[in-house]
């Protein structure tokens, strides 16, 4: 089934073309919640939780920009909001007890199994500003805004994870080589 | 923002990276949660129910002519001829308005004709005749004596003298139509009461209250037109929940309308009636729509031409980080195109010889509303930093794209009222021809015709 074919169903309520959707575009959005939630159970979670938004805003959706940026973006929110929701009640503050992912990776995608548990090891909020910025990239005017901070808190915030990041990928490599 | 190779390398594979998932059981949990269906649009199908209602109201009105034409007698004589008084000739109706001078006069003038029309039609039973012309009389000179005192005792009098009557009645199967004319005045008590008296049945206080409701008599076919102008300043910035469109502002500058309606009332009782038709209405709106959306993207595979602020052209080549600037800064015309089946319930207000006004409220549901326009366009500017520059606007990159959209068809539904003013063409020719000038009010707008929902 095509997209647009899968869209216009999904518009006019055929319940095949919602099945189509979640199976087409789970393993991206699995992959993009699973960037930002280190826990799989929760990620799966927030996967069914911005399925239900895609499905109740699916008639919204106009076919100017690209079908999966929506999806992408319905995903980050979603993700984005659990967060505000977890700092709001000082609650799983600290994910140290979380179950660490294990995602099930297809064959070709080992680096991006080792990339992953990398920036998983980050703490939360550069883990967040590295996916927004570098892998999805938005600017810093849109991350700000994102996650109601000041532009320059994106840019400072943004500075630390990198040096971080690739303090990481150096241990990473010296680990891996020696 | 200027990437690190291992930045670059991390981007390309997490965005291309693909996580499995149990679809089956994530679809067992999001079945529940997949909107209704929505009902196909039975566009033809719908069509064909306002003629559906204009044929059954039609065969409801022809026997019922034939009805009136041919037969009179028992029970049904008197709501035949209370019907078929309806849609008499008014101008009968008026001459005797004019020459009554009281409640005597009339009754006399009714049993006067009555007598004229009896002779004039010669019933085959002369002794029956002669037993219900002499009721009739009796009947009539007690009414007529009494009426200028009190209507019920009228009433009680004339009931009591119409009961000895009651089997002359039966035998006037062989009426004819000319009968049915006779009675020409509204229906009040008084009315009813005379026509006791003049056909000799007598009527319990039930039935009394059972024939002051009238019986559908007549349909009538309308023809309406409405047309005007809705002015609407209407700003509007709104993020939708995640902020997929970013801020849009939409400006709603204004909306012409003009429509054409033609309909088929119903008449429910001698106020209210029922009324379904078809009506198209077009709605021009003009609609400015802002949407501004700066993104960093990477343009890839390009040996681009950048130019500055100052008009200095540069080459860059190979991938280049940019940031797209999509303005959505457009404004179009959409045409609407709406057909619609209301369903009203109307109210006569007023009621003059051909014309009425009315009050009418009710459901109109939208069979077809089709609309069209759209316009884009997005540049994309180098990026000398990290942050958002339109210093360097690519050459050849500026894209600019008109859309026509489809005409898309949508369905809905929406309540209206509204007044109105008819004039009636045409009287007692079965179906009444109507204009009707039409003034809707519809979500507190007093416009000419307005409708909520997709517009």
């Amino acid at each position: 089934m095509k997209e647009s074919d899968i869209i216009s169903g999904c518009q006019s309520g055929e319940k095949q073309a919602f099945k189509v959707l979640v199976e087409k575009y789970s393993p991206m959005l699995m992959a993009v919640s699973q960037r930002y939630i280190v826990d799989r159970h929760l990620a799966e979670d927030l996967l069914q939780e911005a399925f239900i938004l895609i499905f109740r805003n699916i008639d919204n959706y106009q076919n100017g920009g690209s079908f999966e940026a929506w999806l992408r973006k319905i995903m980050v929110n979603t993700c984005l909001k659990s967060f505000r929701n977890q700092r709001k009640n000082e609650e799983l503050k600290h994910q140290d007890n979380a179950e660490i992912a294990e995602p099930v990776f297809q064959e070709h995608d080992m680096d991006a199994q080792k990339i992953l548990r990398m920036l998983n090891t980050l703490e939360e909020d550069h883990r967040i500003i590295l996916n927004l910025a570098v892998v999805e990239g938005f600017s810093h005017v849109e991350i700000a805004d994102m996650l109601g901070i000041q532009e320059s808190t994106s840019r400072t915030r943004l500075t630390r994870a990198r040096k971080v990041f690739k303090r990481l990928l150096l241990k990473f490599n010296e680990i891996t080589s020696s | 923002m200027k990437l690190d190779p291992h930045e670059d390398k991390m981007r390309n594979k997490l965005s291309s990276q693909r996580i499995n998932v149990d679809t089956d059981q994530l679809w067992s949990k999001l079945e529940a949660f997949v909107p209704e269906q929505k009902p196909r649009r039975p566009k033809a199908v719908f069509l064909l129910w306002p003629l559906l209602f204009l044929s059954i109201s039609l065969g409801l009105f022809s026997p019922y002519r034939y009805a009136s034409a041919f037969s009179i007698g028992t029970d049904n004589f008197q709501n035949e001829a209370m019907e078929s008084t309806m849609t008499s000739d008014l101008t009968a109706n008026v001459k005797d308005e004019k020459t009554q001078t009281g409640i005597t006069t009339n009754v006399k003038n009714k049993v006067a004709t009555e007598s004229s029309l009896q002779h004039s039609v010669g019933l085959s039973q002369n002794n029956q005749r002669e037993k219900r012309s002499h009721a009739k009389q009796n009947s009539t000179e007690r009414i007529a004596g009494k009426a200028e005192n009190s209507t019920s005792e009228l009433k009680i009098q004339k009931i009591s003298a119409e009961e000895n009557k009651e089997e002359n009645v039966s035998s006037d199967q062989g009426s004819t139509a000319e009968q049915s004319r006779f009675i020409i005045e509204p229906f009040d008590k008084l009315d009813l009461l005379e026509m006791d008296a003049l056909l000799g049945k007598p009527y319990k206080a039930k039935k009394l209250k059972r024939i002051i409701r009238p019986k559908p008599k007549q349909v009538a076919l309308s023809l309406g037109i409405s047309g005007g102008a809705v002015i609407q300043q209407h700003l509007q910035a709104f993020t939708t929940e995640f902020d997929i469109l970013d801020k849009q502002k939409q400006t709603d500058t204004g909306r012409e309308l003009t429509g054409i309606q033609i309909g088929i009332a119903y008449p429910l009782s001698n106020k209210f009636y029922l009324k379904t038709g078809l009506s198209y209405t077009r709605a021009a709106t003009c609609l400015a729509l802002s949407e501004l959306r700066y993104s960093r993207v990477q343009v890839e595979g390009v040996n681009g031409v950048w130019e500055d602020n100052q008009g200095n052209v540069h080459q860059v080549e190979g991938p280049v980080h940019a940031t797209r600037k999509i303005n959505y800064q457009t404004s179009w015309t959409s045409y609407h195109h709406m057909l619609d089946i209301p369903l009203s319930v109307g109210f006569r207000l007023l009621h003059y010889k051909r014309n009425l006004i009315s009050i009418e409220a009710g459901a109109t549901y939208h069979l077809m509303h089709k609309f069209q326009g759209a316009v884009w366009d997005a540049e994309f500017y180098l990026n000398r930093d990290e942050s958002v520059s339109d210093n360097f606007k690519h050459r050849n990159f500026s894209a600019r794209a008109a859309l026509e959209w489809e005409y898309r068809f949508s369905t809905s539904y929406s309540l209206f009222a509204g007044v109105q003013a008819t004039d009636i063409l045409l009287k007692n020719e079965g179906i009444d021809l109507i204009t009707e000038k039409k003034l809707y009010l519809i979500n507190g707008i007093l416009g000419v015709k307005v409708y909520p929902g997709n517009m």
